[in-house]
């Protein structure tokens, strides 16, 4: 969105513009979409989501205080909505393993670039859902392992297992889709 | 290792970060709903319905109770045996006359239940009631009729509904205490149950509501004091306390850690207390019941507004305070039924219209025309 029309756009929605909020839903939702199936790998409970993280982005627009990019401060909703969600369903208990994961690297190049979204979204949904949490949190959303730990309740180092796990299974999936 | 992850982890995000997907055409929809329903209330009409059926029940429970004739025995004499007596009324309820000294005895037919009554004492010699009147004998202090032994035959019903009023109830100050049940919203589980609703506007303490509130009941109790101008007008007032509460998933969101937050199960308690002052007319006035109705206003002011944050490791509480004061006008309708001399239980079902005062998120301000029930005993001096 154009920094000045995001700004009008937000003002008049925190009226109760419809249009201006249709606006922003429709700037923001595919991409906000596509997160919320990151994290719940299950169409049906992703659009929920992405409805209820809508409802809840309009009804907290006015705390925006516009510091930032607006996108960063929407996804944090969706991100919450869908923690939120992962909690609800206990989807985030810890399985109990987590020690050290060894590195895959063998000198090859990452095989991250040999991989389209779609193929890769599959992945990424398959994998178990505190791996997959901490993933996406980590690695797409940037967040710290501290941030994380005191998010989902786990230790730090729980946090850094869980993430290498991930990444492994991934990597491991790539090459054996390649 | 690290370059490898990191690289790694670069061309993931570059990959997933701004990926879109396409998104159906109800997602928008389900929104707007949403964030209509915020906006339009629940239609008055139905809440009228609502509250008239409660009204019309409890109206007919008290019927059933003092109406309805007793299949027990009658304690009213037979047609058949006439008797002559002369009726000295006597304020005076069973308690106190418990509490006489006796010179002489009295036989008074018992009544079913402890109500005061008028007792018509007998002074000139009467013919027996008939046979079915349980008799049991008293005495009382009569130094007119020293020596001699009266049987009272009291008729229950008939002794409720003497018109002779209470003639002290001009200048006559009584109090009261009860307690008070207010609509949530749910007439399928009005007693126990809860009332979904959305409700989304952010709270001052950092707390996000991202899910359907669940609504309790509404508990009231309080203390009041009643002026009876004339045997039909009194005025009241008192101090109440009133608890609100709710349920819903919300996200807290600490400012001195904006980028992460908190979500759970919260519950919010809404800590008021609050002066009514009503006006009372009695429409019917008896020794033992009255029916009357009523109509006033009540400022309430908001003391503290608590939220408890179930975390999974912790349990997050926040207090804020509540500015402002709530405003509400109320009216309905009241029976008190009199189980002692200067001492009755009262039922006040009303209803109750809450005015926007910009107070917390909370029934009132979700449904602000609501029906409540209230319940207390009332003594009189």
């Amino acid at each position: 969105m154009d920094k000045v029309t995001e700004e009008e756009l937000i003002g008049r929605s925190i009226k109760g513009d419809r249009r201006a909020q249709k606006s922003i839903y429709d700037a923001l939702s595919p991409k906000m979409f596509s997160l919320c199936l990151r994290y719940t790998g299950d169409r049906a409970v992703a659009e929920d989501i992405l409805q209820d993280g809508f409802i809840t982005l309009f009804g907290r627009l006015d705390s925006y205080a516009g510091k930032g990019s607006f996108e960063g401060w929407a996804r944090k909703i969706f991100v919450n909505t869908a923690l939120m969600y992962l909690r609800k369903t206990d989807a985030l208990k810890l399985s109990g393993d987590i020690e050290d994961a060894r590195s895959l690297d063998n000198g090859e190049p990452p095989p991250g670039q040999q991989i389209g979204y779609k193929e890769l979204l599959k992945m990424i949904t398959s994998l178990e859902p505190s791996s997959r949490t901490v993933f996406n949190m980590h690695v797409i959303e940037g967040y710290s392992h501290k941030e994380i730990a005191d998010s989902l309740g786990i230790t730090e180092a729980t946090s850094r297992s869980k993430l290498q796990r991930a990444r492994l299974k991934l990597q491991d999936m790539i090459r054996k889709r390649n | 290792m690290e370059d490898f992850e990191n690289r790694f982890d670069l061309e993931v995000r570059s990959l997933m970060e701004n990926a879109e997907e396409d998104v159906p055409s109800r997602i928008w929809d389900g929104v707007s709903s949403a964030l209509d329903r915020k906006k339009a209330p629940v239609p008055a009409a139905v809440w009228w319905k609502r509250a008239a059926f409660a009204v019309a029940a409890a109206a007919a429970a008290a019927a059933a109770v003092f109406l309805v004739p007793r299949s027990t025995p009658d304690n009213t004499p037979t047609p058949g045996a006439p008797m002559v007596r002369t009726e000295v009324p006597v304020t005076a309820a069973p308690a106190l006359l418990s509490e006489a000294v006796p010179s002489r005895p009295i036989i008074v037919a018992a009544a079913p239940a402890p109500a005061p009554a008028v007792v018509a004492a007998e002074t000139a010699p009467q013919e027996m009631p008939s046979p079915e009147t349980t008799e049991t004998t008293v005495t009382k202090k009569d130094t007119k009729d020293q020596g001699q032994t009266a049987k009272v035959p009291l008729s229950f019903n008939k002794a409720l509904f003497n018109k002779e009023s209470r003639p002290k109830d001009i200048g006559r100050i009584s109090i009261s205490a009860g307690g008070n049940l207010q609509s949530n919203g749910s007439p399928a589980k009005m007693l126990t149950g809860f009332r979904y609703a959305r409700a989304k506007a952010p709270a001052k303490a950092g707390i996000t509501e991202v899910s359907e509130s669940t609504y309790g009941m509404t508990l009231s109790a309080g203390i009041g004091v009643r002026y009876n101008f004339n045997p039909k007008w009194s005025i009241g007032t008192g101090v109440t306390y009133s608890l609100l509460s709710r349920s819903f998933t919300a996200t807290y969101y600490d400012t001195s850690s904006p980028d992460l937050s908190v979500t759970g199960k919260t519950d919010n308690f809404q800590h008021y207390i609050g002066i009514p002052l009503n006006v009372y007319y009695n429409v019917i006035s008896r020794n033992a019941i009255k029916f009357y109705v009523w109509g006033g206003g009540s400022v309430e002011k908001g003391v503290a507004n608590k939220f408890i944050l179930h975390d999974s490791s912790r349990d997050i509480r926040l207090t804020e305070r509540i500015p402002g004061v709530q405003w509400s006008a109320g009216g309905g309708l009241g029976v008190e039924f009199a189980v002692a001399p200067n001492f009755g239980i009262y039922l006040d079902p009303g209803w109750r219209y809450y005015f926007n005062c910009a107070q917390p998120n909370s029934i009132r301000t979700q449904q602000p025309f609501t029906m409540n029930f209230e319940i207390g005993i009332r003594a009189g001096f």
